[in-house]
């Protein structure tokens, strides 16, 4: 179930039909329940992931702040958990009768009850605060660890193995499904714990607050990664209707669509042709301009997917009475590499800011520890993208180029400062860009060092490479001159507060795109996958 | 704070009310200008009056439905005139196409345009290729919804064709709204003004038509069922239509004697609903007859004419067999 699909707008309707009917609480309880529907939809065994989450943090949370929950609540908690794995994990459809079948609620009584014993402990010990933290943090990544990035280590070590001549047998990969939205919920999670252990944020005792605001369903798959000192007190006040917030809904959900619809799977398109064609090494007919044009396609496919994404998330949320962070601002007129991570998935860059590069020590210790925690926190931010030694080499190269420009001193323009000197940086920085997304869409090396021989060989200007210009140009050239006229998303209330006509022109223009210029093939949102 | 929102609540009206103005005024271009231009859409509109003319007129009377490969692969009037020759007797051919038809989409055709006006021709000729006599294969619901059915079918095309419920909605959507229904033709006419655009787009669609392939995409059913075929079969059996599958013969691979495969259950489901199936795969096109991996070209549909019309011509004529 995903925004672009109807049983998802059926979905939503019945729940908002319901939602402003009711009050707070149930407000609350029907979000959760929608909110758990909607990702159990996936695969409903997911569910229990985010549950263990969801409790982890709720204890840290109120541990690392001093509070003590009653035993009854305690052992409630633990019932939940415990009742949830016997429904989720056993294969009840498979009659389970091996010891095997129950691994996971017997793996979870065992964890409560180790915890439960520590508990006590925990409470009283005098690294208290810290024991919490470290707990969260342990459960979190161990969760991210496992189910995103288990295999991927057992066949790089197995890789490395084979190399030295050590492995003959296939790498025994365990073959781990990926939950959805995984890295998303893990790192808000863990931001709630990290904020109350730094007296940033005070910890709920609403356990269905809680667990509303790490499951908030509309951006619970693919961002933005909300803070708790954002998103909570939103789930703990009671909601009002707001004057304009209908409005504001409706154009991000409209400009979201065309995003995703219009713009990015018809990129997909272009950008899969060239991207498979250079995976396979079927690259004789292909000139370098080729290769370039279907780069760019990929750097519009990936915005359109995300920050479509992230408009329909806004969007819906506003609707509910919510307002979710701004995600993306106009990545692709950024100045340079700190500009752009200023500009793109915004709730991320600013996650591994505040939670990697400034306790690393950021640039608080002269130049070289600066570069070093540049490069490992976007080397990380690089891994959190997918487990692929491309998306390592992609956070790397980030990591380069922003030690580059620290280095040489490049400092950000405005385009009234100086329009010649911004527009030169515009283009150059969009185009570093674009060589970081040729490391992140290849999908191995091998396709890397084509598209760079091609690149440097064989640039001949093809029909084939003006076609595919054109194209972008026609989908991405009237969502790019809106953009600069709402500054993004930043100042939506212009197309809002402009004339029906111009509104309408707009709507008209954005609606028949999507639903007379999509592609032939619907593509699944390319962040459900981090 | 109540007048500024009903001041905007206004605004949103409007808003709308120009949207809705722009898309009925895009609805009008369409049906006036848009279906009559386009080959296809124009053709679909006269098929019931095709069907009509058919039937009414003298001698053996074969209607010859299938996709893209059956308008490239025959030529009516040649194989009309082949077979008058052969038979002693006037013969009437007219085509039913419509690209990418698969049995499900053939089913209705034949429902829209003969069953529905209480037509029958003698013959009813049904080429296919490679999987189209199977389930599952992708139906474009918009051309289905606007020339090929009507509201009275919607029961049974749920059922049986559409189980989706963004196939459903795109039915209910397409049926009210022509520039919905036809939206892929407005895509493809207004990016042709791009200089390259066909062949570009046929390089792209190449490239990911190979790696989708490579991947199995979209997965096919481990199982091949033929429940389309069947209803179809019992459909023509239940109106006395007399009905011929022809396998067409698409380029085989280098080194491969056929394209594809007949399946034994085809062949079984149209063995017992009492329907021949004339199998032309070998009939020694060569490379030079074919303009793609599919269809062929003008020398090719010659050579395919006349050998359907000799395998025909060995057949005694529908009416006079049932005479």
């Amino acid at each position: 179930m995903n925004y672009t699909q109807l049983s998802f707008w059926i979905l939503f309707l019945l729940v908002h039909g319901v939602y402003w009917r009711v009050g707070h609480r149930r407000q609350n309880q029907l979000l959760l329940v929608a909110s758990y529907f909607f990702y159990g939809f996936w695969d409903y065994r997911f569910l229990f992931l985010i549950l263990i989450s969801t409790v982890v943090d709720f204890i840290g949370g109120l541990g690392v702040a001093g509070v003590r929950l009653p035993r009854a609540r305690l052992l409630r908690l633990g019932a939940l958990v415990l009742g949830a794995a016997f429904v989720l994990c056993v294969p009840w459809r498979a009659h389970p009768h091996r010891l095997v079948d129950f691994a996971v609620p017997l793996a979870t009584a065992g964890v409560i009850a180790l915890y439960g014993a520590a508990l006590p402990r925990l409470y009283r010990g005098p690294q208290r605060r810290k024991w919490f933290l470290v707990i969260s943090m342990v459960a979190n990544l161990g969760l991210l660890g496992f189910f995103k990035y288990c295999d991927f280590f057992i066949s790089s070590a197995h890789d490395l193995l084979a190399a030295l001549g050590l492995a003959h047998a296939p790498a025994p990969l365990l073959h781990i499904l990926l939950p959805a939205g995984i890295s998303f919920y893990t790192f808000q999670a863990m931001s709630y714990t990290i904020d109350i252990y730094r007296g940033a944020v005070e910890p709920t005792d609403d356990f269905g607050d809680f667990a509303l605001f790490v499951c908030f369903f509309p951006h619970l798959v693919a961002g933005p990664i909300m803070r708790a000192h954002t998103l909570l007190p939103q789930v703990m006040r009671p909601r009002t209707r707001r004057p304009g917030d209908f409005e504001e809904g409706l154009a991000l959900v409209v400009i979201g669509l065309f995003k995703k619809i219009a713009l990015s799977d018809n990129m997909a398109t272009i950008a899969n042709a060239i991207f498979y064609r250079l995976a396979d090494g079927a690259t004789a007919s292909m000139s370098g301009a080729e290769v370039l044009v279907g780069v760019y396609a990929f750097a519009f496919q990936i915005y359109g997917d995300f920050s479509g994404y992230s408009s329909i998330a806004r969007g819906i949320s506003k609707w509910l009475g919510f307002d979710l962070v701004v995600n993306f601002h106009l990545p692709y007129l950024a100045t340079s590499p700190s500009d752009f991570w200023r500009r793109w998935h915004i709730s991320l860059s600013t996650w591994l800011r505040d939670y990697l590069y400034v306790p690393l020590g950021g640039n608080r210790h002269g130049r070289r520890r600066e570069y070093r925690n540049l490069m490992l926190t976007m080397l990380l931010g690089g891994l959190w993208h997918g487990a692929r030694w491309t998306f390592v080499a992609w956070g790397l190269y980030h990591g380069l180029i922003l030690c580059i420009y620290r280095l040489a001193g490049i400092r950000d323009v405005s385009p009234r400062e100086h329009f010649g000197r911004w527009l030169v940086r515009v283009v150059v920085m969009f185009h570093l860009t674009c060589a970081g997304w040729l490391l992140f869409r290849a999908d191995h090396f091998g396709a890397v060092a084509r598209a760079a021989s091609l690149m440097a060989t064989h640039f001949v200007i093809t029909q084939t490479a003006l076609t595919a210009a054109a194209l972008i140009t026609f989908y991405a050239g009237a969502l790019f001159i809106l953009e600069l006229v709402t500054d993004g998303e930043g100042r939506i209330r212009r197309l809002l507060e402009s004339s029906p006509a111009v509104q309408g022109a707009v709507y008209g223009y954005l609606v028949s795109m999507t639903l007379f210029f999509h592609a032939r093939r619907a593509y699944e949102f390319l962040y459900f996958q981090f | 704070m109540s007048s500024s929102t009903s001041s905007s609540n206004r605004k949103l009206v409007r808003t709308g009310a120009i949207v809705l103005a722009a898309m009925i005024a895009l609805e009008v271009v369409t049906r006036t200008l848009l279906v009559p231009a386009s080959n296809d859409l124009a053709r679909f509109v006269r098929y019931p009056a095709d069907a009509r003319a058919l039937i009414a007129a003298p001698g053996e009377r074969i209607a010859l439905v299938g996709n893209s490969t059956t308008q490239a692969g025959i030529d009516p009037p040649l194989l009309g005139e082949l077979l008058g020759a052969r038979w002693h007797a006037p013969v009437s051919v007219r085509m039913f196409a419509a690209d990418g038809a698969g049995i499900d989409v053939i089913y209705w055709m034949v429902e829209h345009e003969f069953a529905r006006q209480m037509l029958a021709p003698d013959l009813l000729i049904v080429t296919f290729y490679g999987n189209t006599l199977e389930d599952g294969e992708r139906i474009e619901v918009g051309r289905l919804a606007q020339f090929f059915t009507d509201r009275a079918d919607w029961r049974e095309l749920c059922r049986f064709d559409l189980p989706s419920l963004s196939e459903r909605a795109d039915l209910l959507l397409s049926s009210l709204w022509m520039t919905f229904a036809v939206r892929d033709r407005i895509k493809e006419r207004v990016l042709d003004l791009i200089p390259g655009y066909k062949n570009t787009m046929s390089e792209v669609n190449a490239a990911n038509f190979h790696h989708d392939q490579l991947l199995d995409y979209p997965p096919r059913p481990t199982v091949t069922t033929h429940a389309a075929l069947r209803r179809f079969v019992a459909r023509q059996r239940a109106r006395g239509i007399d009905v011929l599958f022809v396998a067409y013969p698409s380029k085989p691979a280098p080194g491969a004697e056929v394209a594809y495969e007949i399946s034994d259950e085809a062949r079984r489901v149209i063995a017992q609903g009492g329907m021949r199936l004339l199998d032309l795969r070998r009939i020694g096109l060569q490379p030079s007859d074919y303009r793609d991996n599919i269809h062929v070209n003008d020398a090719g549909r010659v050579v395919f004419t006349r050998h359907l019309s000799d395998a025909l011509a060995a057949m005694s004529p529908p009416q006079l067999s049932r005479r």
